[in-house]
């Protein structure tokens, strides 16, 4: 149980920091570009709130398996292997966190970018001073809920993954070997558990949201 | 200086343990950590972790190429073909044990099963049976020919698991009854709540369980395991565990 606990939370980590650092740059690209190609991306990265969570990880399967054409073009092989329970988080989690990091950077008034610049402000001290203060709560609710939601994920992680004890086993999957073996009551013990970490994660991303939206409003200011 | 090197490598040549994955059938989910806790016993500095699920799914795994080291099939349709296809060992694949196929009714029902037989399955108050599925599972195949060797037609009844060990929970949590392995249901927590029908060997297609060392992967603690397996304690462990052993299997069984 510690196992796949201390590896669900290393995932969830994990995958939160990836989305954080690759999610923000690509929503303030998506909010500020207007050609032709963002509708389709965004198509794109929507793409796994319809999918079912098994056809995404059936074709990382094939993507990364031993045969996949990862491992035929760049030689990753990363199926059965945290990493690659990690792309497949990512990549599942991927618009959840994009829609509140979208949202966050949306809600910026674009005069305060422009003051910014007029008053000779570099790219980092843009970031820094304005861009940071005003979004941090939307940001950082997004990835709480990429948090959150890589702790319940089991249909990419079963598949990517393939549950294996000692290697790919995470807490969704744990509970679903758990009750294949009968196990009931350490069932409700590891339930209870995810129940309340969920829980919590989650108020704390509502409370964020709402300074969200406090923070876009100018008014309030 | 150099005694503390010694100290050293000795510290961590026993602190890491080597690590044996199993992919295991789900009927063995009960035997084999019995059988691990033995093996462990006797060799300190070896920790076997086993997964369990359809012998169907490893194979796509291992074929995939999952860790494993080494893999006990449900069956031997699917450890021949991954011979005859180069994944395992050559001359590793061995039978370890017949698994047993039973018909278990919940005791609510309060059908007498192990009168009726198969034919209980009949009875207009079974609406669920749950089986694994035949698609990947030998327990499901033999669930199946069961069925057909007794002529009961009742497939819109069925209910399908993704392996034996799944369906059991499901006869246990919704269905009415399941055509199940006897390693599973001899588990507690299904005793308490159901009675059981053991059919007999000629009812079903036969579950020649066999396992093999996965290609590459015979060091010598794999070794020791595969071998420990055809001890006479571990045939003793999976026999309790309602598994037929080998040696009074091999004289009534098809060539």
């Amino acid at each position: 149980m510690i196992d796949a606990l201390t590896r669900s939370f290393l995932l969830a980590f994990s995958s939160s920091l990836v989305l954080l650092l690759l999610g923000v740059p690509l929503a303030w690209w998506l909010v500020r570009y207007r050609g032709a190609w963002r509708r389709l991306l965004e198509t794109f990265i929507l793409l796994p709130l319809t999918l079912p969570p098994t056809v995404l990880g059936f074709y990382l399967l094939l993507a990364l398996g031993r045969d996949g054409w990862f491992s035929k073009v760049i030689g990753i092989s990363w199926a059965f292997r945290f990493e690659g329970l990690l792309i497949g988080s990512v990549l599942f989690c991927l618009p959840f966190a994009l829609t509140a990091y979208r949202e966050a950077l949306r809600a910026l008034d674009p005069d305060w970018l422009q003051a910014a610049s007029v008053e000779g402000a570099t790219t980092v001290q843009t970031w820094r001073y304005v861009i940071l203060p005003i979004a941090a709560p939307g940001i950082l609710s997004g990835t709480l809920l990429a948090f959150a939601h890589t702790l319940g994920e089991f249909g990419v992680v079963l598949m990517i993954g393939g549950n294996i004890t000692g290697q790919t086993t995470v807490i969704s999957t744990y509970i679903y070997d758990l009750t294949q073996s009968l196990q009931f009551s350490s069932v409700n013990t590891v339930a209870l558990i995810l129940f309340l970490t969920s829980f919590v994660i989650l108020y704390a991303a509502r409370t964020l949201e709402e300074r969200a939206r406090e923070n876009s409003t100018p008014w309030r200011k | 200086m150099r005694f503390c090197v010694l100290v050293l490598c000795l510290f961590f040549g026993i602190a890491r343990a080597e690590e044996i994955r199993v992919a295991a059938a789900s009927d063995l989910q009960f035997a084999l950590p019995e059988i691990i806790a033995a093996f462990q016993a006797k060799n300190p500095g070896v920790r076997v972790s086993a997964s369990y699920g359809s012998s169907g799914r490893f194979d796509t795994q291992i074929r995939q190429g999952a860790p494993f080291d080494l893999f006990f099939s449900a069956d031997d349709s699917f450890t021949k073909k991954l011979e005859q296809d180069g994944f395992l060992e050559a001359n590793s694949r061995k039978l370890y044990a017949i698994g047993r196929v039973v018909v278990w009714v919940a005791n609510r029902l309060k059908l007498n099963v192990a009168q009726l037989g198969a034919k209980v399955l009949l009875d207009p108050s079974i609406a669920k049976i749950a089986i694994a599925n035949p698609e990947h599972a030998p327990y499901g195949m033999a669930a199946i020919s069961l069925l057909e060797f007794y002529g009961l037609q009742i497939v819109p009844k069925l209910v399908y698991a993704e392996n034996i060990a799944q369906a059991a929970q499901i006869a246990l949590a919704g269905a009415d009854a399941g055509i199940l392995a006897l390693s599973v249901v001899k588990n507690p927590t299904m005793q308490n709540a159901g009675t059981y029908w053991l059919a007999p060997l000629n009812s079903h297609t036969r579950l020649n369980q066999q396992y093999a060392i996965l290609k590459s992967r015979a060091t010598p603690a794999v070794r020791a395991f595969y071998v420990f397996i055809q001890t006479l304690s571990t045939r003793k462990i999976l026999n309790k565990y309602g598994f037929q052993i080998p040696a009074t299997a091999i004289s009534s069984s098809k060539p």
